[in-house]
């Protein structure tokens, strides 16, 4: 115990001296924090709910109004994390993106920009929608609010052996994914990017599109769907786009890859396989597939006439509605494939910024009560945070909240906390 | 063919709210040109729900008299009106359909339901229209208000013991028959509780209400999060949670505990904490309670704690009315003592876990609710004296040639009770 001790002394040593001497990885350095306690082994005899209790090195740190919880996932532009509106006691989901990270990605900034200005325009049950817009200048951040799922299909196909869903509960998820598709492409929009790592699930198993980082809005006064950039993931992409053709029809192509994930969903597998991305777009320019046995009849000729070679003869949104398959009323005759329990083992998926509130609230008051007092105040959220987009230039306390026992971390955060406060109450 | 009634009616106006940023004034035009196509498909669909009477779907036959109430965030007045035809008082509200502020959808399924619902505790809905830009709702004139106005028109410190019993009983007597039909009433409060001159007491607020049964299939789990923040106080822990668990009618019965406290106290549980706060004290299972001799002590000592440790900032513009209001009714709690099986129906409906809150059910015989006239109109208006309910007296003075709403506004400034209708 003496040798664990000394560690977690170590440990918040070493998050001062980072804090110290670079504050932009506040955030990072909190959660290399939590990788190093899984790899502890005295940190096994901890219950889990002792942990929770227990939140003191999990400080409470908010994104203008949004109070910040776990990491929900990771793409190459940053982390999604779950927050907490704390007005309205919300959750919600924030891309936190890094400006210098979004740089050495090709087209990074362009995309963002246009996903944030196609989510503005959309509204839709089975679209992600877009929240809130926050920037931070100093930080070089944006943080992009939106809707709360629990989980994306693609992590719910990986915690399943055959890495599919029974028929009925695919059927279910198709056929939001068409209605969503549907008023996108009413809207102009080609999402280019349909696969079950895009598609999330709420609570209620409602659908939604997501990622539109890399979809195209036709122009108003374009006679057809003509695109000539591709950005999709390769697996999903159609012949057109593998044989490297000039233009290609833009709706068609989405219709191609929502065929792949339809394929994917319900066999487990891809139609379309290669070891390297050369390979993969051969094999996907020649056309040629196979549709297990297993698949009946009916999902067969939806799923040919998705895959069609052809983008002209490959059917439309409204060819697929039409479709027998997609009509069919499926019963519920197995087990529902569920949404796996988080790595702490919480099956419900519940809030992960419970642990953040507490440690706000009931944090352990320390010897000076002034000062105590006087951090509390600074803990006051933003509360006028009410338009779509806004430049919070230092009002974003993306820091933690510093920790009473270490003075000289106290000090110097709260200094600067108290600027950032000040610069609140003037706008 | 009122408002919303068939499928088409209700998406020619999403259609056009939505078409209104392009098209502008040619929607103007559309609009004025629509109210007459209405009225003559009208007629059909009269409601007749509680009332033999007739309301026709044409504002020609409503004079409105005065303001009573504003609600939906500002968008929707509330007016005291006069069927022309009969001459019965009634409450009108106009919504305004271009606010920015309100969702056409949460109104929409506000009127669908109270369309099909029928309970002699649950306000009905005579007919709703369109008129103009605004959606007009008629609807039983509720004299007395609010139990909220209540509150703030005579009893700061809470109503009386016995009109408490009679108003939750009434408030659970319709819960039992949303809930048989599988709705989640889901904003049961003091400003959601109406009471009628005769002493009927109507459980209003349906616009947020949930139906369990979607397309024919009934789910066993709720998990839309109400639209409004106005709520958060009244909520269930489970609701508030957001999680895979979802909730179920169970969460209204904590509301209704929830919503005794602020009938007896004068003010609701968590109204002087921030809201994250509130969620933490719920999900950590604290339960509300009584402000009476047996509990004053514990809420005291508490409340110090409170003051001195937290910032008083929730957030919301009247927490420091709210504060001097509790400490006036914690003067007051030393002198009064409930009966137990008062503070055991509040206990037991604050559960944090659903399960072991009682059904409406089995709430109704809670020993509480024993010993109450079968009929609440024989006795709630005089436990509720010395107000008095909005009066015919009133209205006869008022000018009836004279439409204009403000000038009314005026004449009746002085009315001696404020009807705050939160719709």
């Amino acid at each position: 115990m003496a040798e664990g001790a000394a560690m977690q002394k170590f440990l918040q040593l070493d998050s001062d001296q980072m804090h110290n001497f670079d504050l932009d990885h506040g955030m990072s350095f909190i959660h290399d924090d939590d990788n190093l306690d899984t790899g502890l082994p005295f940190i096994h005899h901890v219950d889990s709910d002792q942990i929770i209790y227990h939140p003191r090195r999990r400080r409470a740190k908010y994104i203008g109004k949004y109070l910040v919880g776990d990491v929900l996932g990771e793409g190459s532009y940053g982390k999604v994390k779950e927050v907490l509106d704390t007005e309205s006691l919300i959750r919600r989901a924030v891309k936190i993106l890094k400006k210098k990270k979004l740089r050495k990605i090709p087209n990074g900034e362009q995309n963002v920009q246009r996903e944030i200005q196609l989510l503005k325009r959309l509204k839709h049950r089975n679209i992600i929608q877009l929240i809130d817009v926050l920037q931070n200048e100093e930080k070089q951040k944006m943080y992009i609010v939106m809707e709360y799922c629990v989980s994306e299909l693609q992590e719910m196909l990986d915690s399943v052996p055959e890495k599919k869903f029974p028929l009925w509960q695919a059927h279910m998820y198709f056929v939001q994914l068409i209605e969503g598709l549907e008023y996108l492409h009413g809207k102009g929009i080609i999402h280019k990017d349909i696969k079950p790592s895009n598609l999330l699930v709420t609570t209620d198993e409602t659908l939604k599109i997501t990622d539109l980082g890399v979809a195209e809005e036709l122009d108003a006064f374009s006679k057809d769907d003509t695109c000539r950039t591709s950005q999709g993931s390769p697996a999903f992409q159609p012949p057109e786009i593998a044989n490297g053709l000039e233009t290609f029809h833009g709706f068609k192509v989405d219709v191609w890859s929502t065929g792949v994930t339809l394929y994917n969903i319900t066999t487990g597998l891809y139609p379309f396989e290669g070891e390297n991305i050369y390979k993969l777009f051969e094999n996907i320019g020649k056309g040629e597939y196979t549709i297990p046995d297993f698949v009946d009849k009916s999902l067969t000729s939806l799923i040919r006439g998705m895959l069609d070679y052809e983008a002209s003869k490959r059917f439309s949104i409204e060819q697929i509605k039409q479709h027998e398959w997609f009509r069919r009323k499926l019963p519920r005759t197995s087990e529902i494939v569920r949404f796996p329990p988080l790595s702490d083992g919480d099956h419900l998926r519940s809030m992960t910024v419970v642990p953040f509130i507490e440690d706000m609230l009931c944090g352990e008051p320390s010897e000076d009560e002034y000062e105590n007092e006087d951090e509390l105040l600074q803990f006051v959220p933003n509360r006028n945070n009410q338009i779509t987009e806004q430049t919070l230039q230092n009002e974003i306390f993306e820091e933690p909240v510093p920790d009473p026992k270490h003075k000289k971390r106290k000090e110097k955060v709260s200094g600067t906390r108290r600027n950032k406060f000040n610069a609140c109450t003037q706008s | 063919m009122s408002f919303l009634n068939c499928g088409s009616t209700s998406s020619k106006v999403s259609e056009l709210t939505h078409s209104s940023r392009r098209k502008g004034y040619k929607l103007q035009e559309k609009k004025r040109s629509r109210p007459h196509s209405r009225h003559v498909h009208d007629s059909k669909s009269i409601s007749t729900v509680s009332t033999m009477i007739e309301f026709e779907n044409d504002y020609q036959k409503y004079e409105l008299l005065t303001v009573i109430g504003r609600g939906y965030n500002d968008a929707a007045t509330v007016y005291l009106a006069r069927h022309i035809p009969t001459g019965q008082q009634i409450a009108i509200r106009q919504t305004y359909l271009e606010s920015s502020k309100i969702d056409l959808s949460v109104l929409q399924n506000e009127i669908v339901l109270c369309r099909q619902l029928h309970h002699e505790s649950l306000l009905p809905l005579y007919t709703s229209f369109v008129h103009n830009n605004d959606i007009w709702t008629v609807m039983p004139l509720m004299a007395y208000g609010s139990c909220r106005d209540l509150i703030h028109a005579y009893f700061m410190s809470g109503l009386p013991e016995q009109a408490i019993a009679y108003i939750l009983r009434d408030v659970l007597l319709a819960l039992d028959y949303l809930h048989n039909r599988g709705i989640i009433h889901r904003a049961v409060k003091a400003s959601h509780i109406l009471i009628e001159a005769s002493g009927q007491v109507c459980l209003a607020g349906m616009r947020n209400a949930y139906q369990m049964s979607r397309n024919g299939v009934k789910q066993k789990m709720a998990f839309d999060y109400p639209h409004t923040s106005k709520l958060l106080q009244w909520l269930s822990p489970e609701i508030l949670e957001q999680n895979l668990a979802g909730y179920n009618t169970k969460s209204d019965i904590y509301s209704v505990g929830i919503t005794a406290c602020e009938l007896a106290n004068g003010y609701a549980p968590f109204s002087d904490m921030p809201a994250t706060q509130m969620l933490l004290e719920k999900l950590n299972g604290i339960k509300p309670v009584l402000a009476d001799s047996s509990t004053i002590a514990a809420l005291s000592a508490e409340q110090n704690i409170t003051d001195s440790g937290v910032p008083s900032d929730s957030g919301i513009d009247t927490v420091e009315a709210n504060n001097s209001e509790k400490t006036g009714a914690l003067g007051y709690a030393y002198n009064r003592t409930f009966l137990n099986t008062f503070h055991q129906f509040v206990d037991i409906s604050l559960e944090k876990n659903p399960e072991s809150r009682p059904n409406t059910a089995s709430a109704l015989n809670h020993p509480f609710f024993k010993h109450l006239r079968r009929k609440t109109t024989e006795a709630l208006p005089a436990l509720l004296h010395p107000v008095t309910p909005l009066s015919d007296v009133h209205v006869s003075k008022m000018p009836k040639e004279d439409p204009t709403v403000d000038d009314l506004g005026r004449d009746f400034e002085d009315l001696d009770m404020a009807v705050d209708w939160d719709f």
